[in-house]
């Protein structure tokens, strides 16, 4: 029954995925220009001819309905196809930036829900108190500012000021660690990207934990853990903060989803080499075919957080059945 | 000296309550291995008094003066550290729903090893052999699966003895219960009870039981306090209070018990406004790809009702009552069977014929609180059905003064909001709103079961009122059999949808034909009160 839900979960995800693939198709091609024009441009001067036989060779002299059909058909069988301007399958392409991207989300998703939790239950504790309005200014303030600036000024502060931590990239250029010292070198890498992203999440996650405790907490549950005679620590953490978890399930999968998809922004300020910055190159070279690449992997995997994410809230609220 | 001694107990509310003192001035004594019954209304500080004693006063209140002896020592100089070893293993509480005062992710045994392991160095295997033992000897049966199940999956019985049990766990020498079977069923009501009093005498234990209900204070307490608006106005033992009360509070307490016996006449026998036929109402659960579980609520089930009869249907959570009602309603479309008013079918209709007869039936809700919309005026909750029908905006100002006199209440309350309402004036509000439609057909689904016993009195002799003034039909629907014989020419039973047996209040009082009947009257508290 459970495993007959999740087969089914996994059909709509391919259909989601063919419905992307046609839509994009379409949008796509509503943006003036393509991949010729940009080509042209690079070269300095090109003719008619040379605009033909380019767009003869990328296959753009087709009709539309022809180019659809090709691609559709190759996609169903696993073929991406090929970058424009890089020359190189389209899937290998993303599956080389796609680890980047899932690590620095990871990253920022951990670290937001971790700090967001934390400081929502200690202001939870006594709504009203400085640290609850502190809380609260400090949220709104990251929830507001754009996060290109807000990294730009991070980039500026610990980086340019301080000198405390690389600007930009995933490792040192050129200085080929290995093991652990590589390691290390990615850990200095992310922390400015990675925090960044974190710091717009934590305060959502903060505010979210800060209601829900407080929601929680006037139920009469809580009231009942406390005529048991266990401590304060243990109501909170045990029945509150247990029952006010379950909401932020929904939330880390909504962040998860976005991150994957939308983090075009903090990637290129940091020049992160991931799926943000590569979605980012092919829109401005045209570059079609690696574009729908990009839209295409984004879209399953969106789709498997949210499956991922049902289960975790059936799996933390019993009240809740898979597929009900 | 008894066991728990509180004397001259206040407690301050908030600056900026409705009153400064919710607790004024109360002393008790609780005695060893007694049963003592606090009752009183909403707002009387009966439950406030109670959670003084646990040191669980919500915050913002505060115990403000006087003092509460257990076995000596007085509990509001305790240190915190200390009052909570004493809560759980010397005083245990159990609340008034059960459901909401379990922990709904955490399963049942681990809910009960907690509040052992808080108190006792043992291990969590050795505290679950205790937790089953004890929800053994709560009469709960399949012990092993119980311990692992979640509170959603028990029913309402089940949850309070879970609550029960755990409370006694570390055998307590005072037991508070708050309202304990208030959010229950009467037949489970009435098994609660039993296994409060048969514990209490089990483990010679003292137990302060807290209550609305004089009939439940009839069957439970060695002696009594009526409280209300925070004093204590008569203490005794129930033989006492019962017998000879002092004060007119209490006398009109006693009185407002609804008492189990039809006072009304059989009915006028004529031709039948409503005859509902075979209805069958079925629900699915399930996905586009799970498959579906059918229950069917409400299971061919035929009725008649006539201008000027009260017909009541009676029945516990689960019944179908309520089904019933929205779907002669058409809140609900029925799977099978007809409705007709007047002879026309109106389960079948289109939503275009449907319009104009829907003003015909109406229906009060149980609950006063979220029945109203809180943003508007009386004034425009009155109005704004005569005025979908067309009425003339200023005419049915008119009416609607009218017909808030007809309820009880002032004409110049039609600009307030509904918060600025008891809960009594809510429900008189809710039945306005009705009668502004010029019904022919009232659907009273659980009007009173929400308010206080003195409130329910009146509102009932309101609605007996107003039926017979507007001739309607009312369909009254409710799961206490006494509130049943008060204002029901006729009653019919349901159980698991179908009806269990029909007829005339007097006759199905004196004489229940079905075994399901007799068992609901057996369960009414307090026959001493009646």
């Amino acid at each position: 029954m459970k495993l007959h839900y999740i087969f089914m979960r996994l059909v709509k995800t391919v259909l989601v995925a063919i419905a992307v693939v046609l839509l994009s198709f379409f949008l796509i091609r509503l943006a003036p220009g393509d991949v010729a024009t940009v080509m042209a441009g690079q070269s300095g001067y090109a003719d008619e001819a040379y605009m033909k036989s380019l767009r003869a060779e990328y296959g753009l002299d087709q009709p539309v309905p022809v180019q659809l059909w090709k691609y559709v058909n190759a996609v169903a069988h696993g073929d991406l196809g090929m970058s424009y301007v890089r020359s190189q399958p389209v899937f290998g392409i993303i599956m080389e930036r796609l680890p980047n991207t899932l690590l620095l989300d990871a990253f920022a998703l951990v670290l937001a829900a971790v700090g967001g939790i934390w400081l929502g239950s200690l202001a939870a504790r006594r709504p009203g108190s400085f640290l609850d309005n502190a809380n609260t200014i400090l949220s709104m303030f990251f929830y507001s500012v754009p996060q290109f600036w807000l990294g730009m000024m991070m980039m500026l502060v610990f980086a340019v000021w301080l000198g405390w931590l690389p600007p930009f990239g995933i490792e040192t250029m050129g200085a080929d660690y290995t093991g652990l010292a590589r390691v290390a070198d990615v850990a200095l890498h992310i922390l400015l990207p990675g925090t960044t992203l974190a710091l717009y999440f934590m305060a959502s996650y903060a505010r979210l934990t800060r209601t829900a405790m407080i929601e929680v907490a006037d139920q009469d549950f809580v009231k009942t853990a406390r005529a048991k005679g266990i401590s304060e620590r243990q109501v909170a953490r045990r029945h509150i903060l247990r029952n006010a978890l379950i909401p932020l399930i929904t939330f880390a999968g909504l962040q998860a989803s976005i991150l994957v998809g939308g983090n075009v922004l903090v990637e290129n300020v940091f020049s992160w080499p991931g799926v943000g910055t590569l979605a980012y190159e092919a829109v401005s070279s045209r570059d079609n075919p690696l574009l729908l690449g990009i839209f295409i992997v984004t879209a399953i995997l969106v789709s498997l957080f949210n499956l991922v994410t049902d289960i975790a809230y059936s799996l933390a609220d019993p009240r809740v059945e898979l597929g009900q | 000296m008894g066991l728990v001694s509180i004397q001259n107990l206040t407690v301050a509310l908030p600056p900026g309550a409705d009153r400064p003192k919710a607790v004024d001035d109360v002393s008790l004594e609780v005695g060893r291995n007694q049963i003592v019954c606090i009752v009183g209304e909403s707002g009387s500080g009966k439950s406030l008094t109670a959670h003084a004693i646990m040191g669980l006063l919500p915050r913002g209140v505060t115990a403000a003066g006087g003092q509460i002896l257990f076995d000596g020592v007085d509990l509001l100089k305790e240190p915190p550290g200390a009052m909570r070893k004493r809560r759980g293993r010397d005083i245990a509480m159990i609340f008034q729903d059960p459901m909401a005062a379990l922990n709904p992710v955490v399963a049942i045994g681990r809910q009960v090893t907690e509040q052992i392991r808080a108190h006792r160095a043992i291990s969590e295997a050795e505290a679950l052999k205790q937790a089953g033992a004890l929800l053994g000897e709560m009469g709960l049966k399949d012990i092993e699966s119980l311990l692992k199940s979640y509170p959603h999956q028990l029913s309402g019985g089940q949850r309070q003895r879970v609550m029960i049990a755990m409370a006694l766990s570390l055998s307590p020498q005072l037991l508070i219960a708050d309202e304990p079977t208030t959010a229950l069923d009467v037949t489970t009501q009435a098994q609660i009870l039993k296994l409060i009093k048969r514990i209490q005498a089990e483990r010679e234990m003292s137990v302060l039981f807290i209550t609305h209900d004089f009939g439940v204070v009839a069957d439970m307490a060695d002696s009594v306090a009526v409280m209300r608006h925070g004093r204590v106005l008569e203490s005794g033992t129930v033989a006492e209070v019962l017998g000879n009360p002092s004060h007119s509070y209490t006398r009109a307490l006693i009185a407002a018990v609804p008492r189990g016996e039809s006072q009304l006449p059989p009915p006028p026998d004529v031709r039948p406004l409503v005859q509902v036929n075979k209805l069958t109402k079925r629900f699915r659960r399930g996905g586009m790809f799970a498959p579906g579980k059918v229950n069917t609520a409400v299971d061919n089930v035929s009725l008649t009702l006539s201008r000027g009869e009260t017909l009541g249907i009676v029945g516990e959570s689960g019944s179908g009552k309520s089904t019933l009602a929205r779907c002669i309603i058409r809140l609900l479309d029925p799977d099978a069977g007809e409705v007709l008013l007047d002879g026309a079918d109106i389960a079948h209709m289109k939503p275009g014929e449907l319009g104009p007869l829907r003003r015909r039936i109406q229906m009060v809700f149980q609950d006063p609180f979220s029945s109203l919309n809180p943003r508007q005026t009386i004034g425009d909750i009155l109005t704004i059905g005569p005025r979908i029908y067309g009425e003339d905006p200023k005419e049915a100002r008119a009416r609607a003064a009218d017909i808030l006199r007809l309820v009880g209440l002032n004409p110049e309350t039609m600009n307030r909001l509904p918060h600025e309402f008891s809960g009594g004036q809510r429900q008189r509000i809710g039945l306005a709103r009705a009668l502004m439609l010029k019904p022919d057909v009232l659907i009273a689904d659980e009007p009173v079961s929400a308010l206080d016993v003195t409130v329910q009195a009146q509102v009932l002799q309101l609605l007996d009122d107003v039926r017979q003034q507007m001739n309607l039909a009312m369909l009254f629907i409710t799961h206490d059999m006494r509130v049943a014989a008060q204002v029901c020419h006729r009653v019919m039973v349901m159980r698991h949808g179908k009806i269990v047996e029909t007829g005339p209040t007097r006759d199905i009082f004196a004489r229940p034909s079905s075994d399901y009947t007799k068992a609901l009257l057996a369960a009414i508290p307090g026959r001493q009160v009646r």
